[in-house]
């Protein structure tokens, strides 16, 4: 599996996100994709998960989303991928991503909205590569208002 | 029919308490009041001890614009001061938490012992001319009390015992909270354009669950809910009663589940239970997990929320990791309902700036059960008592 079809999962991953494609962004993953994201507290001085599903959890809660009151305007995902590290004989990539998550408000005003880590982990077994595991590091803990969408 | 300026800002043909000014929220002058009369008298929810389970365990905070400082000394006894040096002023600790013998400002080097005795002055001899010694330059001990494993600070040295300020409304969670030891697995803060009091208000009032696309399907269809009674206190600390344990219907909502296999003592797979204490702390029971609220207030429109999510300390990973997912659920920066709560607020925030909207409207009466606004009218009646202002008039002197 080249690097290149690797780093085009993670961008498909973002572009799909930002779009609310979430049928696309799931097409991504496999059966058994876990997704979790985590930040560190300071007060607690340990690690806090603020949202964790697999597959089935992620399309319930995807499919609610146009129920809730939601902060308008939308969200880009600026990934960086940084390392690469095949496992040839698990036949998995561990990849790691910066990302820069920015909301851009009606009025056309964006705004950093959280900076974050994608530790992802790639199934390269089959044709094209999938997303098998996705762990979210946030380094902001501050997500005003709050989000209801996967970072 | 649409109503023209004269009409819309015409106070509403309603007793005086069924309603609230605006200004309130947006007035300076009052805000600065509320630190004054309330918050620096009143008792104030600071952490959980879970937060400082060993001798020498120590949490900063902020109360009032004052740093605080919360740790259980030698003795287990958990003690709150100024986060101040003495000598100087110099905030004395820096890191939200960690574990120290003795606190040593970094400006001077004097030291402190965790029961807030100076221990040493740098350098001494050139204090003694003056006579100043170690036991004149204590840290400032400010008044604490421990609830079910909430730690609560009082400013005031001379306030009433924190016992018979919330007397028995928080009775109810008793059990949940005090048989086994709990732990607080999260913590987060959001700083929200709103007043302060307008948070605490959403905790209150039931009538903003039709808000909620979760609660809509979970709570308000529960059998009871219209019977839950409120129980309010004198000093304006409430919670409900309801007539039977609450049932939610937590598997309503598409994706959520039932909560049978691990709720906290006392309580059924599908409860839920509140207390909401003034001023502004507010702690709620979802079946197998807590949250407590507070907020800091910084300015007439900005309030910083502080929420914390507890479990059963001890508990195995697996079920650490179903009552997380029960708390974030709801709760949490990702939860369902949590953004819903502060888009809500900000929006009110919103229009009370610049006097779009004059007034608040706290008319619903059901018999005090259900969504009744008494448990807000109370709210405000203490508010205006302690203030010497009434909500709906609060910069007219005559109107007490």
């Amino acid at each position: 599996m080249s690097n290149e079809a690797i780093q085009r999962l993670i961008f498909q991953s973002a572009l799909t996100l930002d779009a609310e494609k979430y049928k696309a962004f799931l097409a991504l993953c496999t059966e058994d994709f876990q997704y979790t994201a985590v930040t560190h507290s300071p007060d607690l001085g340990m690690d806090m998960t603020w949202l964790a599903h697999g597959r089935k959890g992620l399309q319930d809660m995807f499919g609610m989303i146009p129920q809730h009151v939601r902060l308008k305007g939308k969200f880009k995902r600026h990934v960086s991928v940084y390392t690469i590290d095949h496992d040839e004989p698990a036949k998995t990539a561990a990849v790691s991503t910066s990302l820069m998550l920015i909301h851009t408000n009606l009025e056309g005003v964006s705004k950093l909205f959280a900076a974050a880590q994608y530790e992802d982990l790639v199934d390269t077994s089959g044709a094209t590569p999938l997303l098998k595991k996705r762990l979210v590091r946030l380094d902001t803990r501050d997500l005003s208002p709050g989000i209801h969408v996967p970072v | 029919m649409s109503r023209t300026a004269v009409q819309w800002l015409a106070k509403p043909r309603l007793p005086d308490d069924h309603y609230v000014a605006s200004s309130i929220y947006t007035n300076e002058t009052i805000f600065q009041e509320e630190r004054e009369k309330i918050f620096a008298h009143t008792w104030k929810f600071i952490c959980h001890e879970s937060e400082l389970p060993k001798p020498g365990d120590f949490r900063t905070a902020e109360h009032v614009g004052k740093p605080i400082l919360v740790v259980r000394d030698p003795e287990g006894m958990v003690q709150t001061f100024y986060n101040a040096c003495p000598h100087r002023g110099a905030k004395l600790v820096h890191e939200p938490r960690g574990n120290a013998r003795n606190f040593t400002c970094f400006f001077h080097l004097w030291s402190f012992n965790t029961q807030g005795e100076c221990i040493e002055m740098t350098a001494p001899k050139g204090f003694d001319e003056c006579g100043l010694t170690p036991k004149d330059c204590g840290l400032r001990k400010v008044k604490t009390a421990l609830k079910y494993g909430m730690v609560f600070i009082n400013l005031d040295d001379q306030a009433e015992d924190f016992d018979a300020h919330v007397g028995d409304i928080m009775d109810t969670i008793a059990e949940p909270l005090g048989t086994v030891p709990l732990e607080v697995f999260h913590i987060h803060r959001v700083v929200i354009n709103c007043n302060w009091k307008q948070w605490h208000e959403t905790n209150m009032e039931a009538y903003h669950e039709w808000g909620h696309v979760v609660n809509r399907t979970t709570g308000i269809v529960a059998e009871g809910y219209n019977d839950m009674e409120w129980v309010i206190h004198p000093n304006a600390h409430a919670t409900i009663k309801p007539p039977k344990p609450l049932e939610i219907k937590y598997d309503n909502y598409k994706g959520f589940d039932k909560r049978d296999a691990k709720p906290l003592p006392g309580l059924t797979g599908s409860e839920f239970r509140v207390v909401d204490l003034f001023p502004n702390t507010t702690v709620i029971l979802r079946a197998t997990t807590a949250r407590i609220d507070t907020c800091i207030p910084v300015a007439p429109g900005i309030t910083i929320l502080e929420q914390r999510g507890l479990g059963i300390l001890g508990e195995s990973a697996e079920d650490r990791a179903e009552r997380v997912k029960h708390h974030n659920q709801y709760w949490g920066p990702m939860g369902r309902n949590i953004s819903e709560d502060v888009l809500f607020v900000e929006a009110v925030n919103a229009t009370n700036r610049q006097r779009t909207s004059e007034y608040g409207l706290l008319a619903r009466r059901q018999g005090g059960k259900g969504q009744d606004d008494e448990v807000i009218r109370a709210y405000y009646r203490t508010w205006g008592r302690i203030m010497g202002r009434m909500a709906s008039d609060p910069l007219n002197p005559a109107a007490v």
